[in-house]
């Protein structure tokens, strides 16, 4: 597996706020990376250092290059949707595709412009005159429309109602994804990328608290939850973590084969955000 | 490489039509004003007379150009005053620098559009202008009778006022490149009004060096940085020390070319030491737009 980023000791403070602590952070090939952490994690900060937008400390190779400086060649290879990267009201989408089209050697105006056929966006609009699903779709064509190796996407759904939210996660898996290229995400809607990713990275107050494969770990973590009166028995097992639902309490357990939780109560896979509340929890405890 | 410059320099004119809009206005304004004294034209151009072996039409087609200058000179500056702000302000910059354009290339972007394609589009806009003004003057001589309308086909005269503008557009960008450059570091710099920081923060300098050191060289500098490369690089003619302008003095008219005064802004010391200082700015407003993260 090769590297796509690679982050050793990443730190960086705003002011007496410590945004990132010796980070270390590994993401390869054909990886679709969730980057979850509460507001104020360092996830932004995170993704603006790999994108060489933030001066940081530490070492960090993106795509084999240093982003501090080699952002512009980065570029080339790297696509990124913000909710702060926003397009300039003024411009026309007819210019927006101008303009990638003159700077960007790996853009494919007329894939960029079938996606768009697809939609409402016109090409003499301009961007103030559009909706905010609209300028994702705009977005989105871009980076559909760019071979880009690494995309890094920061709430790319924020304010969108569900049906261009939906629509967005489709096209991305079903027509951009190849398996060759590496997807960063992060998103307060969780429910909604769980099922496309194949690796967590859990950050809180700056550091990583959790890197796990998908697949580690549904094997790794396992819930229960139990009647009240087996709750003892529940806790022999040493779970990680335990809370309340509806009057009953549920473990988390790390570790623990399922055959041995099976007489408590039905074993299943904790959803990320139990998983990340659990984490976070456990580590402040 | 020239696809990237050539776009960078197209988006710079997307986003501020003002830049071509000025002119526009200019060339209109003149049509306006020859067409509404159209009749007196003819006795205008009369009093040229024979002052055809001299250069009177030259210097007058040139000095049509004039306030094409004077709308540069106020385009321009505020058009780098926002080139770097804007982006800021409508939080534009991520998405820009989502693209594999170095902050350099931006920013050099922003300086050839000041110092090249605006004085460029300017010549080309005036050029119309001139034409489309001879093309009225020779129908009003037609009509009149007042004068031969030969009297206007003059392709040195025209050469040379072309020259004349040339010069007079590349010196301006010459002379006012640390200005320019001044102007993109407070763009890139500044988080709210920037035309405030931009003229008192110069203001309040000199003030501050009257008041304590009881001097006022740097007055001198921005005084002569303001307005000085019109007695540098210029000869100026004759008739421009009069108030009163009659058929004589205009006939004993220059050249257009002989009013150029290169020779004296090349080898002034102003000139180059302003081209320093101009470096030094574009490059802190490229460390800025580079370093700086408040997105």
């Amino acid at each position: 597996m090769t590297s796509v980023i690679s982050a050793r000791k990443l730190s960086k403070r705003y002011g007496s706020t410590q945004a990132l602590d010796n980070v270390d952070l590994e993401i390869g090939t054909g990886r679709i990376v969730g980057l979850i952490g509460p507001n104020g994690a360092g996830k932004t900060t995170a993704l603006k250092a790999i994108l060489g937008l933030t001066p940081f400390r530490g070492s960090l190779q993106v795509l084999g290059r240093d982003p501090r400086r080699e952002r512009h060649a980065l570029m080339s290879e790297t696509c990124f949707i913000t909710d702060t990267a926003v397009m300039p009201r003024w411009i026309r989408v007819r210019q927006v595709l101008d303009y990638v089209a003159g700077v960007h050697p790996k853009f494919d105006r007329s894939r960029a412009e079938a996606f768009l056929g697809e939609t409402e966006v016109r090409p003499e609009a301009k961007v103030k005159s559009l909706s905010k699903g609209m300028i994702t779709q705009l977005h989105l064509a871009l980076v559909m429309a760019v071979d880009a190796r690494l995309l890094v996407l920061d709430e790319p759904t924020l304010g969108l109602d569900i049906i261009y939210r939906k629509q967005f996660y489709t096209t991305l898996l079903g027509d951009y994804y190849d398996g060759e290229r590496t997807i960063l995400l992060t998103t307060h809607q969780v429910e909604e990328v769980e099922h496309i990713l194949t690796d967590l990275v859990f950050i809180n107050r700056g550091r990583v608290v959790l890197n796990e494969t998908v697949e580690a770990m549904a094997d790794k973590y396992v819930e229960v939850v139990t009647r009240p009166d087996q709750a003892a028995a529940a806790r022999e097992l040493h779970p990680v973590f335990e809370r309340q639902m509806f009057g009953r309490p549920v473990f988390l357990f790390s570790g623990v084969e399922r055959e041995r939780l099976a007489p408590l109560g039905e074993p299943r896979t904790p959803s990320i955000a139990d998983l990340f509340f659990a984490t976070v929890k456990g580590e402040a405890a | 490489m020239t696809r990237t410059a050539i776009t960078l320099l197209r988006r710079e004119f997307w986003e501020h039509p003002a830049l071509y809009f000025g002119p526009v206005i200019v060339l209109a304004l003149f049509l306006i004003a020859a067409l509404s004294d159209f009749n007196h034209i003819g006795s205008w151009v009369e009093q040229i007379g024979d002052a055809t072996a001299r250069g009177t039409l030259g210097v007058a087609l040139a000095a049509i150009g004039m306030p094409f200058v004077l709308v540069l000179l106020i385009v321009v500056p505020l058009y780098l005053l926002d080139s770097l702000y804007a982006e800021r302000k409508d939080r534009s910059i991520l998405f820009w620098k989502s693209m594999p354009v170095s902050d350099t290339a931006t920013v050099l972007s922003k300086l050839a559009v000041a110092m090249l394609a605006v004085p460029l589009a300017t010549w080309v806009i005036l050029l119309v202008t001139q034409l489309l003004l001879l093309a009225i003057a020779g129908i009003a001589l037609a009509v009149s009778d007042a004068a031969p309308v030969t009297l206007l086909l003059q392709p040195l005269a025209f050469m040379q006022a072309q020259a004349l503008v040339l010069y007079a557009l590349l010196a301006v960008s010459l002379w006012y490149a640390p200005v320019y450059g001044w102007l993109l570091l407070v763009s890139a710099w500044s988080k709210r009004a920037v035309f405030l920081w931009a003229t008192l923060t110069p203001i309040v300098a000199i003030v501050l060096e009257k008041k304590l050191l009881r001097s006022d060289y740097l007055a001198g500098w921005v005084g002569e940085r303001l307005f000085g490369v019109f007695h540098l690089g210029f000869v100026l003619p004759p008739w421009s020390r009069n108030t009163y302008t009659d058929a004589d003095t205009l006939q004993q008219s220059p050249a257009a070319t002989e009013l150029i005064n290169a020779s004296a802004l090349v080898m002034s010391a102003e000139l180059w030491i302003g081209l320093i200082v101009a470096a030094a700015f574009v490059a802190a407003a490229v460390g800025l737009r580079r370093y700086r993260d408040d997105s």
